[in-house]
């Protein structure tokens, strides 16, 4: 990873805080401090006229999550993409945005782990959750951008973050997951250049 | 006033806006249970949006609330009755919402869990078992058909593997047989499938196992249905060959397939509804306690709007009532509505519309009463009848001028006061009230009377009349006395008769005196000589008698012509003081012992008087004091001069005064009468006379004996045409200006 930093996501909803903090201090919980999603290395690299990207994520899933996960719900996991121009004065513009999904989900009846790419409708399962994990936690070559659509002498910078979100629920259920806000694991961005 | 307006639109704009809101959060509420996706979007808006609104209701509720207690204090009308109704309210809100809310939070707890059943639980695991049991027998088939197919190619070079491995998989009813190198490289295929797109190789999981030594065996699940994958390694001849893994997929008959799917989506949702369980409980029990929370705020804010809505017309009512109290009849209340807060209001706009013009008309009577009043005031002012009513006790209820002037007080200064007690001091008054009360308290209110009155200034004769005032049950109310001073024409009366026996007295007396005194005097001459000297003498002393009394005679006569002619005035322009100084001068002799003092006021220049009258009024006054002064020693006549301007009319006062023995108090109103006189000298004409010539000139005369002795003569006289003209019309009453006189 190559001049990666990290920033908080600008939240636009700021506003909600007070509103919001009744709703955390209902938390049957707090998160562990190991809790969360890392990125341990992200590297984008060119090849053959495109951009790939390499990285290694770690999850280490909050307690919710794990039961929900062995309970037979589905993990929803999101890997954002974003690449951005970067301009002295003004905001940077978002160039291109690029987002992968994965489902992850115990399958009972074989006690095995199932992982689903929705992107490429890929599907493998393992064993063990760690396993299934480090599968989904270990991308390589992915493909980013092609080369031709960047604008020569521009600077562009490349961001990821990775979320996990417990199954989208549907109904009067939806509101489970956006009241109790351990339902949703979000990574932080990480940023770098991209270098050309 | 703007304040309260800003302040009540203000709150209304608040409501507004929180009532809004409220219904927005409804909005997007309802729109994620058709939609769910949205949710995720808007939901901070939800809570945001609820959190105002409650925030706002909070507001709202807690400025009510503060306003209320604030009234309730003040003790403004219509607070208590708020209070009540709020209270009332807000108790008729709460416990059904309570209880509601108990209710639902038992049914929801309860109902939740009642979804869950042990055995159901243990039910749907025995049955995960029994296919899994099920499908490992199968997994452990295929796994020993996947080792007899390994063994088969024991040592087969990898060339040949390709075409038996087509018949191992035939037999072995494989859908696909891979035999995989080292690095994933594929040395045979074997499939069912069709070749569009290379079988996935055997994946980091199962090369550890194999390279453990361990066969791998898995069930994946494929679709609605599901696979056996195995793998193991060929046995090789040689421990330095290439390790080769056999990777196979078997399928699961259809129908075992679809059994045990749904037997695992069964209880993938049990154990998924188990989970949620917990959250979902607690979510809808939060959301249930939300919009209790808004429910119960909005009742409150309601109990105290719809208190406030049914109280505000009390208020204006009785703000109304208050106004109505203080004479503001234009008040008019708003129509609250056609309710019947509107038709109290409705009535009580009308009845202020007929009070307002009862009190019009009862404003216009008293108009036009005080108008009758005035218009009467102006007619009993310029009568020259005394009018004065009075109450039943005697208090003087109204006055003219003309009763004041004739009775010598001001009586329109002492309306309101008992005429008792206005009397005192004042002969001519008192004396009138004991002859009214001759009659009132025998029971006679309606008599008429010619009384004579004695004041200061002498014998006043008044023409009075009483009349009853109405009153209820037939009583009296008061009483009006007219009357009217008729001394004047009573003297005029008396003059003019006086007048007349002077003339024929001249006339009738004065004929045969002459024929006596020739007669005599032919008596005297014609038997004078031929007498006796004895009777010559008496002859002589008799006629010359006769003749003396004849000449007398005829100068009372002459003085009784003079007295009843009435020669023209020449009306002249007169030094009144020089005249008054040249006449006192002829008696400022030595045979008249008498001083004479003039104090004459150098205000008084001219007067338009005839010369000559005024010469002989002095003369006559003068005369009159020089004799009543005869024999007295220390003799003073004094003569004064005063000008005055009252009554916007030129007047003069002229004043005899000397220190003789007076007059006897029973003949100072006579004294001016023909032959009235307490002197032994003197026709008894002279007073009389000057009498009448002031008369003639619009003035008057009066006599007074001073307080220190003496008889005081004061006569005033008009100083030009105009006071003569009204004070020949009686417009300036004697009495008037003897006041301003004095």
């Amino acid at each position: 990873m190559r001049r990666a930093e990290r920033w908080i996501e600008p939240r636009g909803w700021r506003l909600a805080a007070a509103g919001l903090f009744v709703v955390l201090c209902l938390q049957a919980g707090g998160a562990r401090a190991e809790e969360g999603i890392e990125i341990r290395s992200a590297a984008t690299r060119l090849q053959g006229g495109v951009w790939f990207l390499d990285a290694d994520i770690i999850y280490s899933l909050n307690e919710t999550a794990l039961e929900a996960l062995d309970s037979g719900l589905v993990l929803d996991v999101e890997l954002a993409i974003r690449l951005t121009q970067r301009r002295r004065i003004i905001w940077d513009p978002t160039f291109a945005e690029l987002k992968q999904r994965y489902q992850l989900q115990f399958h009972a009846l074989t006690e095995r782990y199932i992982l689903r790419n929705l992107n490429s409708g890929e599907q493998a399962t393992y064993g063990s959750r760690e396993a299934a994990l480090a599968a989904l936690g270990t991308v390589r070559a992915l493909p980013v951008i092609d080369d031709a659509l960047l604008s020569r002498g521009e600077r562009y910078d490349v961001a990821i973050r990775a979320v996990v979100d417990i199954k989208q629920l549907r109904g009067p259920l939806a509101v489970i997951t956006f009241l109790w806000n351990d339902w949703r694991i979000a990574g932080d961005w990480v940023q770098w250049r991209l270098q050309r | 006033m703007a304040t309260a307006a800003l302040k009540r639109w203000g709150l209304a704009a608040l409501t507004l806006v929180g009532l809004s809101l409220l219904v927005l959060a409804l909005l997007f509420l309802a729109s994620t249970v058709e939609n769910a996706d949205r949710f995720g979007e808007i939901y901070n808006w939800i809570f945001l949006l609820n959190l105002a609104g409650a925030s706002i209701l909070l507001v709202l509720i807690i400025s009510n609330l503060v306003r209320l207690v604030r009234e309730y204090r003040s003790q403004v009308p219509g607070s208590r009755l708020a209070s009540r109704m709020v209270a009332i309210f807000v108790g008729l809100a709460v416990l059904p919402l309570g209880l509601v809310y108990y209710f639902s939070v038992q049914f929801i707890s309860s109902g939740i869990d009642a979804w869950f059943d042990v055995n159901v639980e243990a039910g749907l695991g025995d049955a995960l078992d029994l296919s899994r049991a099920t499908l490992e027998s199968r997994m452990r088939e295929h796994l020993d058909a996947t080792r007899q197919i390994a063994e088969t190619l024991r040592g087969r070079e990898d060339l040949a593997m390709a075409a038996q491995l087509e018949v191992l998989r035939r037999g072995s009813g494989a859908i696909e047989l891979t035999v995989v190198g080292q690095s994933s490289r594929i040395i045979a295929l074997s499939s069912d499938r069709s070749m569009t797109e290379l079988p996935a190789a055997p994946n980091d999981e199962v090369m550890l196992q194999i390279r453990q030594g361990r066969p791998f065996v898995s069930l994946d699940p494929v679709r609605d249905s599901f696979v056996v994958r195995t793998a193991m390694a060929i046995p090789s001849g040689h421990p330095l060959d290439e390790l080769r893994v056999l990777h196979a997929l078997f399928p699961v008959p259809e129908r075992v397939g679809l059994l045990a799917n749904s037997v695992q989506e069964a209880y993938a949702q049990y154990r998924e509804l188990s989970f949620l369980r917990a959250p979902f409980t607690r979510s809808l029990t939060l959301a249930l306690t939300l919009v209790l929370l808004l429910s119960l705020l909005m009742a409150v804010w309601g109990a105290f709007f719809f208190a406030r809505k049914l109280t505000a017309p009390i208020q204006t009512l009785v703000a109304g009532t208050r106004a109505v109290a203080k004479g503001d009849f234009d008040t008019r209340l708003p129509m609250p509505a056609r309710d019947e807060m509107g038709f109290l209001v409705h009535s009580f706009n009308d009845m202020i519309t007929r009070l307002a013009g009862a009190r019009e008309l009862a404003r216009q009577s008293q108009q036009a009463v005080e108008s009758q009043r005035a218009y009467l005031a102006v007619i009993l002012g310029r009568l020259s009848t005394g009018v004065v009513s009075l109450e039943q006790d005697w208090r003087i209820k109204t006055a003219n001028e003309a009763a004041g002037a004739i009775l010598g007080v001001d009586l329109e200064a002492a309306i309101g006061r008992p005429l008792a007690e206005v009397a005192e001091g004042r002969p001519l008054v008192r004396e009138l009230i004991e002859v009214g009360r001759g009659h009132i308290d025998t029971g006679d209110f309606e008599w008429r009377e010619q009384i004579m009155l004695r004041g200061e200034a002498g014998r006043r004769v008044l023409m009075c009349a009483c009349s009853a005032l109405p009153g209820e049950d037939g009583a009296p109310d008061g009483f009006v006395i007219v009357f009217d001073d008729i001394t004047a024409l009573l003297q005029a009366q008396r003059d003019a008769a006086w007048g007349e026996v002077a003339r024929r007295l001249a006339h009738e007396i004065k004929n045969p005196l002459t024929p006596i005194q020739l007669s005599a005097e032919r008596i005297r001459r014609r038997f004078l000589g031929q007498m006796s000297d004895e009777d010559a003498q008496v002859l002589e002393r008799a006629t010359r008698t006769i003749v003396q009394q004849v000449e007398a005679m005829k100068e009372m006569v002459n003085a009784f012509s003079d007295y009843a002619r009435a020669p023209d005035m020449e009306i002249v322009h007169v030094d009144l003081n020089q005249l008054v100084a040249e006449v006192a001068e002829l008696y400022r002799v030595r045979e008249i012992p008498v001083v004479i003092e003039l104090s004459l006021d150098p205000e008084v220049v001219t007067v338009e008087a005839d010369a000559g009258r005024v010469r002989q009024i002095l003369h006559n006054l003068i005369r009159n004091s020089v004799e009543a002064l005869e024999g007295q020693d220390d003799s003073v006549v004094r003569i004064t001069t005063r000008g005055t301007e009252e009554f916007e009319l030129r007047a003069v006062f002229i004043m005899v005064e000397d220190n003789g023995p007076g007059i006897p108090p029973d003949s100072v109103d006579r004294i001016f009468d023909p032959y009235v006189t307490s002197k032994p000298k003197g026709t008894g004409l002279g007073l009389a006379i000057v009498k009448k010539l002031v008369e003639e000139h619009g003035g008057w005369v009066e006599a007074s004996n001073q307080a220190e002795g003496g008889l005081r003569i004061t006569i005033a006289l008009p100083a030009d045409e105009g006071a003569r003209s009204a004070m020949l019309r009686r417009e300036i009453r004697a009495s008037e200006l003897r006041r301003a006189h004095a």
